[in-house]
């Protein structure tokens, strides 16, 4: 990976911000005081003694996802399961799935359902080939029904966005009532606080730009399949 | 690709012609079809999402959510260089340009150092307004619109006519015209199989491209992050797919942290699109780490003024809040009327009629702040609780103050003015224009247009038509009613007793305007 680093003198970052000072009225940057905090009363749109996993399903679902729970015995089989039925063939398969379904990489080469290459020449354009992306998530989002992905060490951007499918598994332990609680755990979970890429995903991908006719799958996924691994 | 030949919509002679593209516009049935419908359809969505979600705490929220951007705004300077410390810290590399000249050329010349062929480019309202794709495609890199909205309107050599819904003025017949005749499909307008044929085409494009170009919807100051919200997901490719990622984001986008970014992301799609958030949200912090099996090997920020910093003088700062959701278009009568185009510049509706004119100059945008019956929908709308139709009358007294408004409007005010100074003046006033408007019924009225109105308004007389003078710019568009035969003051007179009694308010019964 080349990082060159540009020249710092010229790329009109001092102009800027001189630019700015002129406009605020001033010529030193002033002592920066806090800013409001957020209004948690005003903002807040599920409480920590909500039903978790329960909200995140129902909520899932009115966005657009299939969401169910699983036991976590059952996951591995729940994931085959789900990918026989869409007739996938290969996946594009993050690191962490097997740590929330366990057995996983036993049974989907049980059901002849390959893993398409990773870091090789082709880079991302691999994903191209595969029939579905099934991942690990970081958190689900209760409230709204969001799936919280981080990029890092398998586990790439594209198995969430470039297969027609996506597969998500969540652990139950890991849903949050509201986004305002999803940023401490971001911070408390090693290699999300610095990930080059987190991304919320609350739906199937969708457009209604044609006459505000919904229309799913336009670039990303058409169809999320939610299982939420209870009791992990 | 290139866009086909032809005037670009918003490449308009300049001092802007409001009144001819208004007029051209109310005209167009078609256009006020969909455009009226679909913000009509959108503005409801608002309104029952947000009260679901916030109920009663809505209206505090929204200025909750104001004071935190006017906060941000206040210390641009120091949100600013904390946010370039930190994406720099997290491997980014940061540009400022003073002009979108500028910004375009940062742009290209990473494009050229990369040897870059085809850019697939992500929706972003201050590339429209740098003009980023001619520029691309003019220094031979082929630059592909990847929001379905964009890449027909790209298909098409049309503009955005709405900030959210770029083409909210097309219909489906000339989506389905429009592909046939530049990708060689078959026609269809079935909104679905429509975009499955973008869907293909543009999976082609994203395995080929190297630059990937998007916009921002968010900085943050904390973490250096830029943050992405699509549905589509096409952001997501043009930032992850290709080898080099430029953003090219306004200065105005900071928030200070992860934590306030979520005070706007609860509001800024509820606001635009009746959703709980965007399908997707991103949020970017620097390149792929090495370790990492795909994402940009290069980030670059590009920070863009281009006026932003004219604005951000205390009368005008407010106005950099906006976070770009179009709920103020979709409220605005106006907006809903005339269309996007009508307003002659990339931002239309209520917040473009204040700040074009702030961005690109008020002599030649001066009848957009006019664009308005001041009628308050757009503030109420908005979830940063900008004040709208104060800016838009505080342009209009600049446009009268800098002598930009014509010596009979001035003339006509200061008459205006002189007549309301004492009781006696406006009594005189209101009486010549009585004598002057019931004459002119006399000679050039007629009957309403519509024979489904009231009797009194029906008769012979009752509307001028044809006025003369000032008049005539009223009645090309609609008729004028002329005076009553009584004015007010005489019925109040005559009904209670003397009109300079001591005023009381009498229950139960309500005055009848004039």
């Amino acid at each position: 990976m080349t990082r060159p680093t540009a020249p710092r003198s010229d790329d009109g970052c001092a102009a800027l911000l001189a630019r700015v000072r002129a406009a605020l009225g001033r010529d030193t940057p002033p002592r920066l005081p806090d800013p409001p905090p957020p209004d948690d009363a005003l903002l807040r749109l599920a409480r920590p003694g909500d039903a978790s996993a329960a909200l995140f399903v129902e909520r899932a679902r009115e966005v657009g996802m299939e969401a169910e729970t699983v036991e976590p015995a059952l996951a591995a089989g729940r994931v085959v399961g789900v990918l026989r039925e869409a007739g996938v063939r290969r996946v594009a398969l993050h690191d962490d799935a097997e740590d929330h379904a366990p057995g996983l990489a036993r049974e989907l080469a049980a059901a002849g359902i390959l893993a398409v290459e990773r870091g090789g020449p082709a880079g991302p354009r691999a994903l191209f080939d595969a029939d579905a992306g099934v991942t690990g998530v970081l958190a689900g989002v209760a409230e709204s029904g969001t799936l919280v992905c981080v990029s890092g060490p398998g586990l790439s951007r594209g198995a969430s966005l470039v297969p027609p499918l996506h597969v998500a598994l969540v652990r139950e332990s890991r849903i949050v009532p509201d986004l305002l609680d999803l940023w401490p755990l971001v911070r408390r979970s090693p290699g999300a606080a610095a990930a080059s890429s987190l991304t919320l995903i609350t739906g199937p991908s969708k457009t209604a730009d044609i006459e505000g006719v919904l229309v799913t799958g336009v670039h990303g996924p058409g169809r999320v399949r939610v299982l939420v691994v209870t009791g992990s | 690709m290139k866009g086909r030949a032809g005037p670009h919509p918003l490449d308009v002679p300049l001092p802007h012609d409001l009144r001819a593209a208004a007029g051209r516009a109310s005209r167009d049935v078609a256009l006020q079809q969909f455009v009226g419908g679909a913000t009509l359809h959108k503005d409801r969505g608002r309104r029952e999402t947000c009260r679901r979600a916030f109920g009663e705490r809505y209206d505090a929220l929204r200025r909750h959510a104001g004071a935190i951007k006017q906060h941000t705004l206040d210390h641009l300077d120091a949100y600013l260089e904390r946010f370039i410390a930190r994406a720099r810290e997290s491997g980014a590399i940061v540009h400022a340009a003073a002009t979108a000249a500028q910004a375009n050329e940062v742009c290209l010349a990473v494009a050229r150092r990369h040897g870059c062929r085809l850019c697939v480019k992500s929706k972003s309202m201050v590339t429209e307004e740098t003009g980023l794709l001619a520029a691309l495609e003019t220094a031979g890199v082929e630059t592909v619109e990847t929001d379905l909205g964009e890449f027909i309107l790209q298909l098409d050599g049309d503009a955005p006519s709405h900030i959210v819904t770029p083409m909210i003025h097309k219909d489906r017949a000339a989506v389905g015209r429009a592909f046939a005749r530049e990708l060689g499909v078959a026609y269809t307008d079935d909104p679905r199989r429509l975009t499955m044929i973008a869907r293909e085409h543009l999976r082609e494009k994203y395995r080929r491209a190297d630059l990937g170009v998007s916009g921002g919807n968010f900085l943050v100051a904390d973490t250096g992050s830029v943050v992405l919200c699509t549905n589509e997901g096409n952001g997501r490719f043009c930032t992850g797919v290709p080898r080099v990622h430029v953003a090219m984001v306004g200065i105005e986008k900071l928030v200070p942290s992860m934590e306030h970014l979520t005070v706007f992301l609860k509001l800024l799609a509820r606001s635009g699109t009746a959703q709980p958030l965007t399908v997707y949200t991103q949020v970017i912090t620097g390149p792929r780490r090495p370790d990492e099996d795909d994402g940009p090997d290069e980030v670059h920020i590009i920070l863009v003024d281009n006026g932003r910093t004219g604005l951000l003088r205390a009368e005008s700062r407010e106005l950099l809040r906006c976070i770009r959701c179009g709920a103020c278009l979709n409220a605005c009568p106006v907006y809903r009327t005339i269309g996007g185009h009508a307003y002659g510049s990339v931002y239309s509706g209520p917040i473009g009629a204040v700040i074009t004119p702030a961005l690109r100059g008020l002599r030649d945008f001066a009848a957009l702040p006019h664009a308005s019956s001041l009628c308050g929908a757009c503030f109420e709308a908005c979830p940063v609780h900008i004040d709208i139709p104060r800016h838009l009358t505080r342009l209009r007294a600049q446009i009268v103050e800098q002598r930009i408004a014509g010596w009979r409007e001035r003339a006509g005010m200061r008459l205006w003015g002189l007549a309301l100074r004492t009781a006696w003046t406006y009594r005189l006033a209101a009486w010549a224009q009585r004598l002057v408007l019931r004459r002119l019924a006399r000679r050039v009225g007629r009957r309403s247009r519509d024979s489904a109105r009231a009797d009194a308004a029906h008769r012979p007389g009752a509307w001028i038509h044809a006025g003369p003078g000032p008049l005539r710019a009223w009645t090309q568009e609609r008729d004028f009613p002329a005076p009553a035969a009584r004015s007010f003051r005489q019925w109040w007179a005559r009904e209670r007793g003397h009109a300079r009694a001591p005023r009381r308010d009498i229950p139960g019964q309500r005055g009848t305007p004039a």
